[in-house]
């Protein structure tokens, strides 16, 4: 079985050598292979050279596309390469890979995406602000009132996808808040969502794109309810005819 | 009369240069050009402003030629930015798939040898 782990690199020089040595932990037995592939989104750090030097498997893209465009990149690559599930890794150490086994147990399952989360049960140690918590808490309860699934972390960018959802997202893959759109829209098309509780580290280096400033996360806020909204409201179920 | 028939005209010769330098799509200098022969018939014939005015029941011309400009400009920038959108849509297929054609270049420079399998 053919695993691909798909990490989008924006400015992260500091980072992403310990992100791809951390994947050995991911321990898989002996019936996978797991590749991963590097997507340096037009980075303005040295990101790509540190990449060329330890010969990581890199996809330079030629100009920023943001953090949507550079996973579809590599839903894309999954889906040219024929990967049977691909996954999605930050570039900034915060995911542990240790966890990748357990995700690929739930597609192996029959899920077609499975979602490590933070807030599954009470197993968080995530240190998150209350006000983070908030913001997620009210997208998850929107998620629920839209599909009537309740997704306890629909922002986790660790998510694993099978083929179906690797050609759905190689296609048709949001641009502005990638994680909870494309959640909402995998649910109403029928597919099977599962959620797993993971533990994520804390960021080691380098700024987050979403703490710059206290006015970005409120009008991230306003602007991801929305677009919730629309892809909640306008996608139907795959086979319906007004798809 | 005369100032605005320059304009007019001046307009419908400088859409016509850019076409020629390509600073502009065809299809985008016949919506202007269009706009622009409206304008000199009713620069020639005023009696046809009076008219719709009155059919509208809207008291001044000036009113009436106001709420069509505005009407019109926001019709041509709604398109505009629908254009941006598909322009994006097609700059982020291109630089994704350069960024994989890249990718499968090196990789058969590299002639393989450095395997990124783990």
């Amino acid at each position: 079985m053919k695993i691909l782990i798909i990490i989008p690199a924006y400015n992260e020089s500091l980072n992403i050598v310990r992100t791809v040595d951390s994947l050995k932990d991911a321990k898989l037995g002996k019936k996978y292979t797991l590749d991963y592939v590097i997507v340096n989104d037009g980075s303005c750090d040295n990101t790509k050279e540190i990449c060329e030097e330890n010969h990581f498997n890199v996809i330079n893209l030629p100009v920023n596309l943001g953090i949507g465009g550079a996973v579809q990149t590599g839903y894309k690559y999954a889906y040219y390469n024929n990967y049977d599930i691909a996954i999605q890794y930050d570039g900034d150490g915060q995911h542990d890979a240790a966890y990748i086994k357990d995700l690929v147990k739930e597609i192996e399952d029959g899920n077609d995406i499975a979602i490590g989360s933070r807030f599954v049960k009470e197993l968080s140690e995530f240190k998150s602000t209350f006000i983070r918590r908030c913001g997620i808490n009210f997208l998850s309860f929107l998620i629920k009132i839209l599909t009537g699934k309740k997704i306890y972390d629909p922002t986790s960018g660790f998510r694993a996808s099978n083929t179906r959802i690797i050609k759905e997202f190689a296609t048709d893959y949001p641009t502005d808040f990638p994680e909870p759109d494309s959640i909402t829209k995998i649910i109403k098309k029928g597919y099977r969502v599962s959620e797993i509780p993971v533990k994520m580290k804390p960021r080691l280096d380098g700024v987050s794109s979403l703490t710059t400033n206290i006015f970005k996360p409120a009008y991230y806020m306003i602007k991801v309810s929305i677009a919730i909204i629309i892809a909640g409201v306008t996608t139907r179920k795959v086979g319906d005819k007004n798809e | 009369m005369i100032s605005l028939l320059v304009i007019c005209v001046l307009g419908f010769l400088f859409v016509l240069w850019a076409v020629k330098k390509k600073e502009m799509l065809f299809k985008h200098a016949l919506l202007w050009w269009f706009l622009d022969i409206i304008l000199i018939i009713l620069i020639f014939i005023p009696g046809i402003l009076r008219f719709i005015a009155d059919l509208m029941g809207i008291e001044t011309i000036s009113n009436m030629i106001f709420l069509f400009g505005f009407i019109i400009v926001l019709g041509i920038i709604l398109l505009l930015t629908m254009l941006v959108a598909e322009q994006k849509a097609q700059i982020t297929t291109l630089s994704q798939e350069v960024g994989i054609l890249e990718n499968k270049v090196r990789g058969l420079e590299n002639g393989n040898h450095k395997k990124t399998n783990r």
